[in-house]
C-alpha cells in the first residue's frame, strides 16, 4: 500500500539515545515531520519509567548505550514487558551495517533498522514502513470489555 | 465472552484530515536535520575543551573513578554524534580513544600522554577541519602504536 499522504499529529514516539546531539537531531527531524509526541531519554532504564508516564506508539532507539545498550533494552521490551507494551515497533539507530548486526537486531524483535549517518528521507521511509506493517494492535492497558 | 480492546491502528493514526504530502514532510526534515548538522563543530568545540578541562586532572594519583566515568562518557558521547552528523574522523578518533580507555592500565604514567595525543587530533579537526582520508589513517595507526605500547588492563565505565 502506498502512502501519498500522512499526519503524524495523533503519533507519540518515544527516541532513546545517550547523546544529546542525535537525541536533538532526531527530535528536530520528527517535529518538522509533524509528529504530535515526541519523548525523549538518554538511557534504556529512563524508557520504562517515560513509558509508564505516555506509552509510545512507536520508539526509535539507539544500540551503542552505555551502561545498558539498545539491543538488550529491546530484549526486556519483547520478553519481561511483552504483556505490558505488546509489539510495540521498534527501530534501531546504529553504527553497524553489518547483516549479522541486522540479523541480531530484527531477530530481538526489532521492526526496522536504521544506520547512521542517515538522512530525513530515510527516517521518513522507516516510519512509514513500520506503520504500514504494523500487526494487529491490541492494548493490554485498557480495561477489558464484555 | 470476554475480547481485548482493539486499539487504534498506527496507520488509522496517520491518516487524519490534516494529512501533509510525505515530499513537503521530507524537505522539511531535510532543512532541521542540516540546521542541526551545522551546529556539529560548535558541538565538538565545547565537548573536545571538556575533554581537555578533564585530562588535567585525570591522571593524578587518586583521581576519583566518576572522573573517569565522565571522561569516557563525553567521549562516548562525541562518537555517536559524530556517526550521525558523517564526521568519519572524529569518528575513528573516539574509537581509538574508547579503546584507550577500556583495554589499557589506567594508571600507566603515559596514559596521559596517550590520552593527550588523541584530544590533538580531535582539536586538529575543530581547528583546521577533518584531515584528508590518507593523513587520517596515518594518524590513526599512529595512536594505535601509541596504545599498544601501554599494558593491558581491561576497565568497565558506569554510567554518569
Amino acid at each position: 500500500m502506498a502512502i501519498t499522504k500522512v499526519d503524524f499529529s495523533q503519533l507519540n514516539i518515544l527516541v532513546i539515545d545517550d547523546s544529546p546531539f542525535v537525541r536533538k537531531l532526531v527530535e528536530e527531524v520528527l517535529t518538522s515531520f509533524g509528529v504530535g509526541g515526541i519523548f525523549s531519554t538518554d538511557s534504556a532504564d529512563k524508557a520504562f519509567a517515560q513509558m509508564e508516564a505516555n506509552c509510545p506508539d512507536l520508539i526509535i532507539c539507539d544500540w551503542q548505550m552505555h551502561p545498558v545498550d539498545g539491543l538488550t533494552f529491546l530484549r526486556k521490551l519483547r520478553q519481561d514487558f511483552a504483556a505490558r507494551y505488546p509489539a510495540i515497533p521498534f527501530i534501531m539507530l546504529t553504527g553497524h551495517s553489518a547483516n549479522e548486526d541486522v540479523s541480531k537486531a530484527i531477530g530481538e524483535g526489532a521492526n526496522s533498522y536504521i544506520v547512521k549517518p542517515f538522512s530525513a528521507q530515510t527516517l521518513m521511509n522507516h516510519l512509514l514502513k513500520v506503520i504500514v506493517s504494523e500487526k494487529e494492535p491490541v492494548d493490554n492497558r485498557e480495561e477489558w470489555i464484555l | 465472552m470476554i475480547a481485548r480492546r482493539r486499539r487504534q491502528s498506527l496507520l488509522e493514526k496517520v491518516s487524519g484530515p490534516n494529512a501533509v504530502s510525505i515530499t513537503a514532510l521530507v524537505a522539511r526534515g531535510e532543512v532541521a536535520s542540516r540546521r542541526v548538522q551545522e551546529k556539529f563543530d560548535d558541538f565538538l568545540k565545547l565537548r573536545v575543551s571538556e575533554l581537555e578541562a578533564m585530562l588535567n586532572t585525570l591522571t593524578d594519583k587518586g583521581a576519583p573513578a566518576a572522573l573517569w566515568d565522565n571522561f569516557y562518557a563525553v567521549v562516548h558521547d562525541i562518537k555517536g554524534s559524530s556517526a550521525l552528523a558523517g564526521k568519519i574522523a572524529v569518528h575513528a578518533f573516539c574509537l581509538s580513544l574508547i579503546r584507550l580507555l577500556e583495554e589499557r592500565d589506567c594508571a600507566d604514567p603515559r596514559m596521559g600522554t596517550a590520552i593527550g595525543s588523541h584530544i590533538n587530533a580531535l582539536n586538529l579537526i575543530v581547528s583546521h577541519g577533518a584531515p584528508d582520508t590518507a593523513a587520517q589513517a596515518l594518524l590513526v595507526s599512529e595512536l594505535a602504536r601509541a596504545i599498544d605500547c601501554l599494558p593491558s588492563k581491561k576497565r568497565e565505565f558506569k554510567s554518569v
